[in-house]
């Protein structure tokens, strides 16, 4: 007969704090990363040596390197953090790839309208952020007022999104003498600065940053943060209290949206100097993973979002040395955000690392 | 009547992808999980078809077109079960993981990270059915083999869903997984070949795609794993509507191809327009049920297969 | 030789951290009909779980028949003649009922296809031979609570039950459609089927039951026959009564209305008249079923009212959300806590400082000290122990409970909503609960006690009501002695 349990259990143990799991999470999710992709570089590359360079070291040795991984985890971030907010306030927003098209094309159309200089900047970043915003406003409006499934308005008002900027940068706004299929370009002092000519570093990577500790500040910091936390895990709990849930059904969508336009503002008033036909290229999408990987810890993500940008840059370089396409570093995020989310896996290995038993 | 006749003749095989990949998004519906993956599963369907294919020939490569999404579908839910992972973020995840599997291994197999055509593996077409008929001649005249052996995958998919005890227990397990484990049926089990069945009919979905044109592409479905997914919600997750959604759809696409043909209106905005129209159809149903129920909460629930809060 | 022998059952749940049975003991004869009785939380649906094969004794044997057997699920349980008429509904209720009773076992036709004429049929049979009128057809989800609770015991007997585990199967039913039910067990009882009978009703207990056996704390405390109780000794085999709690303070005269019902509508009946004034506390008790959920809900603004039912302080209520200032002033301690009571994954902190957290200043939010202060006071004052800043659902039950009753119950609330407020507390949090409401009504809050347990009206209520069938009736004090309340309860006295 088994023994009798109950006071005699020793205590569990205490489960670590938020901040420590997200660390634990992140470090796992890169020390996965680095392995799946030395397994794929043996499986898949003929020539595995200069694969692995690829990945790990011309990231970090080439000249401007280290400089255009921050640029291009800038936007990915920005949008994790739009992305994040809403995830928090419980409404599932697909839609950040239009949102940010979206955000590019305005910022673009603005940037170039306006008189050159930091007035065309800020018409462009402000355009860019109301190009979002708008995308995501169907989704908002039919949350709020017919309790629509934001996942799926989202997503579809984001296609809708997609193909008309397709429509107006391949149409009515192209420019012509430019053989990419893209928008006239904005004038050079209306563009974000280069912070350390002459690689490609602009101020968006500490604007990312400060976005970050922004929006730790908002949930941790603040009341209409609290109350955006616990509506998002339980609106009837939220109703019953007193919270305004009419404002917490929409806002964090549109400002979600806004977010993503601004990234897309960034993107366009970046290296590429206006709108490019495509240019969201999945950023949005993976924007998604980052959240996930950063395990909605607002802090974290832009680490998430430099992890996802060594694996970019990375596959991009083994590609051009070796014979792995570029696209292996979908396989990698895919697997990794896999990984990440799921929980007692994470905790055992956890546990292993920690010497303990699983 | 040419233009009236044109029309009829894409119906079919516009209809055929997204019926079948849409029944794949109700068996998972069934048992109460949003399937995000029908893209990515369809993908698979598609590349399977001509990777295998083009080594043992186009029979072989249908049925790999089946098997292999419905392998992937079902270990997706196995992991999601057993590692309690999110559903819906393990689904997120097969989206991306299929196009960059199927771009590496198009590279590894034939040398290109692009188009992979084989002009042996499109289908050819049937000979002409019903050849005077007004209204069905064009519409099932001249059909593809591909595609009614995708459709008679999808008919076993709805037959399996509405006629057999796995329909029932899959549909008693979305509504109640106590009745099943009281009737001495794991819910788990029932939910991975609720997976598989999802799996299955999105691979036939691919297959068609790929057949019609006798190559791989990267973007091969281009969208239409969404479209299924919005019409099994538009159907309001049941048998009956998905069909009539997968076929309102199926019309609606082969308008807007004909109006662009017509009037030579900017292709990117007619494939914008089934998403618009989707759009407003989803807000506007939600608006009247909700006139009809007068007490929700607002914020959105937490069934499984949504991302965690 | 005993039909089935349960004997040192332990069960704990980890996850809550409840120790649900800690070596209970149950010996069912054939042909009898046994009582199994206890408060909340006593461990009698745990106990029937474990007898049906849903969950796993971490400890104890079961035997059927004198031979041991384990149960790895429901069906195994099944195979050895144990149905089960669950409390909470097990059916699918989108399925017919012909297709409930079929599930696992469906008829087939041809290779493979499922025969649902058939099931129709075999559930007619069914329910023929044994006078039950529920339509083999009906969609579960169309029928009304008598209909389903037929609907489950056929699919607990479809199988040829041997033993019948009934979980309180009079909480949803009517005394007409409750007579038909006792006269359908008797009749399995003389066919030889064991018959273990959950309520925590007296007077039920007392006409259908041989022997009753009490369980308390997930013990088992003594086995009795029936025929040497009466309603008396068996409500104090339930629960030993102390001294009631009430301690005599002034039933000060009450004064303006604060909570208003004017003909407001259940699905139950006929319109509800009720006021609620400050410094009073307004009770109203009803078995389950009688609409006192609906009644929590209409009150509670989780429902929407009808166009002039609903007043707080001569304000009309309106229920989605607009009214969320009026909310402000209502402390609402909701039978369902976890799924209304809580935001059970945010951390308990930010749970027990949700109805205060306009009363900080951002600074002082920002700060941290002072809601940490507060939210740390109130836990002490309340007995919470564990991890603040953990997600609430990482709290043990009883602690999730007093955090609940912590935050509500702070303060000067206007109207207190206090539904099943001892529902799943031990006697001192409970004592403490309602030491907290009186004074709240000597403060001159308004409370309103919704409660299927009598004993709670008369340990509190300056007026009390009687919810039986969508009506309310006033009890006179004398009412609620001890001895009267089932009687109260089923209706007698309506």
């Amino acid at each position: 007969m088994k023994r009798e349990t109950g006071d005699l259990e020793p205590l569990a143990p205490v489960p670590p704090s938020r901040n420590v799991e997200a660390l634990r999470r992140l470090g796992l999710s890169a020390g996965l990363s680095a392995l799946l992709v030395a397994v794929l570089a043996f499986l898949a590359s003929s020539d595995p040596g200069s694969t692995l360079a690829g990945f790990f070291l011309s990231p970090f040795r080439a000249r401007n390197a280290v400089p255009s991984m921050l640029e291009a985890a800038a936007p990915l971030a920005i949008c994790a953090l739009g992305a994040l907010l809403a995830f928090k306030a419980g409404h599932f927003s697909l839609g950040g790839e239009g949102q940010l098209y979206a955000g590019a094309f305005m910022a673009a159309a603005a940037g170039a309208a306006v008189v050159p200089g930091p007035a065309g900047f800020l018409a462009a970043v402000l355009a860019g952020m109301a190009g979002g915003a708008l995308v995501a406003a169907p989704a908002a409006a039919g949350k709020r007022w017919a309790d629509a499934d934001v996942l799926l308005t989202s997503f579809l008002v984001s296609q809708v999104a997609l193909y008309t900027v397709d429509w107006a940068i391949g149409g009515p706004f192209r420019d012509t003498g430019n053989n990419l299929v893209a928008m006239p370009a904005i004038p050079a002092p209306s563009l974000l600065p280069r912070i350390m000519s002459p690689s490609t570093l602009t101020p968006a990577p500490l604007v990312a940053l400060a976005l970050a500790v922004g929006l730790w500040f908002f949930m941790s910091r603040t009341r209409e943060g609290t109350m955006l936390s616990l509506y998002g895990r339980n609106p009837l709990f939220a109703r019953l209290q007193g919270f305004p849930v009419g404002t917490l059904s929409w806002l964090p969508i549109v400002a979600g949206g806004a977010a993503h336009g601004l990234a897309g503002a960034f993107l366009a008033l970046g290296s590429n100097g206006t709108a490019v036909r495509g240019m969201s290229g999945g950023l949005g999408w993976s924007a998604i993973g980052v959240t996930l990987i950063a395990g909605n810890e607002p802090l974290a993500v832009p680490f998430a979002a430099l992890l996802f940008a060594w694996l970019d840059l990375g596959a991009r370089q083994a590609a051009i040395i070796s014979d792995l396409p570029p696209d292996a570093a979908m396989i990698v995020k895919a697997l990794v955000i896999m990984a990440a989310t799921a929980r007692p896996l994470l905790r055992r290995l956890g546990g292993i690392m920690r010497g303990g038993r699983p | 009547m040419s233009q009236f006749a044109s029309v009829l003749s894409q119906l079919f095989p516009g209809l055929v992808p997204i019926l079948a990949a849409a029944l794949g998004g109700l068996a998972t519906e069934y048992v109460g999980v949003l399937n995000i993956a029908l893209e990515g599963l369809i993908m698979a369907g598609g590349f399977s078809y001509v990777a295998v294919g083009s080594a043992w020939g186009p029979e072989a490569g249908f049925v790999a077109a089946l098997a292999v999404p419905a392998a992937i579908a079902w270990l997706q839910d196995l992991y999601a079960r057993k590692a309690r992972a999110d559903a819906f973020v393990v689904g997120l995840s097969v989206n991306l993981l299929v196009p960059g599997l199927a771009s590496l291994l198009s590279q590894l197999l034939f040398g290109t990270k692009g188009v992979v055509a084989d002009p042996s593996l499109a289908s050819a077409r049937l000979p002409r059915l019903l050849p005077g008929l007004p209204v069905l001649g064009p519409l099932f005249g001249l059909q593809r083999l591909s595609d009614w052996l995708a459709l008679s995958v999808a008919f076993l998919a709805a037959a399996v869903l509405a006629w057999t005890p796995f329909g029932l227990r899959a549909r008693a397990a979305g509504m109640n997984p106590e009745s099943l484990e009281l009737a001495g049926v794991r819910p788990g089990r029932i939910r991975g070949q609720a997976y598989l069945l999802s799996g299955l009919a999105c691979g036939a979905s691919g297959a068609a795609l790929a057949a019609a044109i006798g190559a791989w592409v990267p973007n091969l479905s281009a969208g239409r794993g969404w479209i299924a997914l919005v019409a099994v919600y538009l159907g309001a997750k049941r048998l009956g509507g998905t069909l009539l959604a997968s076929l309102a759809f199926a019309l609606l696409l082969a308008l807007a191809n004909a109006a662009q043909a017509l009037h030579s209106l900017p292709a990117d905005l007619i494939a914008a327009a089934p998403f618009a129209v989707t759009a407003v159809v989803v807000v506007a149903g939600a608006f009247l049920r909700r006139a009809k129920r007068p007490a929700v909460p607002a914020g959105g629930g937490n069934r499984a297969g949504r991302p965690p809060a | 030789m005993q039909l089935l022998a349960c004997s040192g059952i332990h069960k704990r749940f980890p996850s809550t951290g409840t120790q649900a049975l800690a070596g209970a003991d149950f010996f069912l004869e054939k042909g009898e009909v046994h009582a199994l009785v206890g408060e909340n939380g006593a461990g009698k649906s745990t106990l029937a779980r474990v007898v049906c094969g849903l969950l796993e004794p971490d400890a104890g044997t079961l035997s059927v028949d004198g031979r041991p057997v384990r149960f790895r699920s429901h069906r195994d349980a099944e195979r050895s003649g144990i149905g089960l008429v669950p409390q909470h509904s097990m059916l699918a209720p989108g399925l017919t009922v012909a297709e409930n009773l079929a599930l696992g076992h469906e008829p087939r036709r041809g290779l493979a296809f499922f025969d649902g004429r058939r099931a129709v049929y075999e559930a007619a049979m069914l329910a023929d031979r044994f006078g039950f009128s529920v339509p083999p057809d009906a969609r579960v989800s169309d029928l009304g609570p008598s209909g389903r609770r037929e609907a489950e015991i056929l699919r607990a007997v479809a199988r040829g039950s041997r033993v019948l585990v009934l979980d309180e199967p009079t909480s949803i039913l009517s005394e007409e459609e409750s007579s038909r039910l006792f006269a359908l067990i008797r009749r399995l009882k003389d066919a030889g089927t064991g018959i273990v009978y959950i309520s925590h009703r007296a007077r039920e207990i007392l006409e259908l039951a041989d022997r009753v056996t009490v369980l308390r704390d997930g013990r088992t405390l003594a086995t009795v026959g029936a025929r040497q109780l009466d309603e008396c000794s068996l409500a104090e085999l339930i629960i030993p009564t102390g001294a009631c709690a009430s301690e005599g303070g002034s039933r000060g005269s009450a004064a303006e209305p604060v909570l208003e019902f004017r003909g407001a509508m259940t699905a139950g009946g006929a319109g509800l008249d009720l006021t609620v004034r400050s410094g009073e506390i307004v009770g109203v008790a009803a078995l389950e079923g009688n609409s006192l959920d609906e009644l929590e809900d209409l009150a509670a603004g989780v429902t929407v009212p009808g166009a002039r039912q609903l007043f707080l302080r001569g304000r009309e209520l309106h229920g989605d959300g607009r009214d969320a200032a009026a909310r402000r002033e209502v402390a609402y301690l909701p039978t369902d806590r976890e799924g209304r009571g809580l935001s059970a994954r945010s951390p308990a902190r930010d749970n027990l400082l949700a109805s205060r957290l306009r009363g900080y200043s951002p600074r002082a939010y920002a700060g941290r000290k002072r809601p940490r202060e507060d939210a740390a006071g109130l836990a002490a004052a309340f007995g919470i122990r564990g991890d603040l800043s953990r997600p609430a659902d990482a709290l043990s039950g009883g602690n999730r409970q007093r955090l609940v009753a912590a935050r509500e119950l702070d303060g000067r609330p206007g109207l207190v909503i206090a539904a099943n407020p001892a529902q799943g507390l031990d006697p001192a949090a409970r004592a403490s609960v309602f030491r907290r409401l009186l004074e709240l009504r000597e403060q001159g809050s308004a409370v309103l006690l919704l409660s299927q347990d009598p004993l709670d009206l008369a340990e509190l209520a300056d007026r009390s009501f009687i919810l039986y069938r969508g009506r309310l009736s006033p009890i006179p004090p004398e009412g609620l002695q001890e001895g009267r309340l089932s009687s109260l309860l089923t209706g007698a006295f309506a």
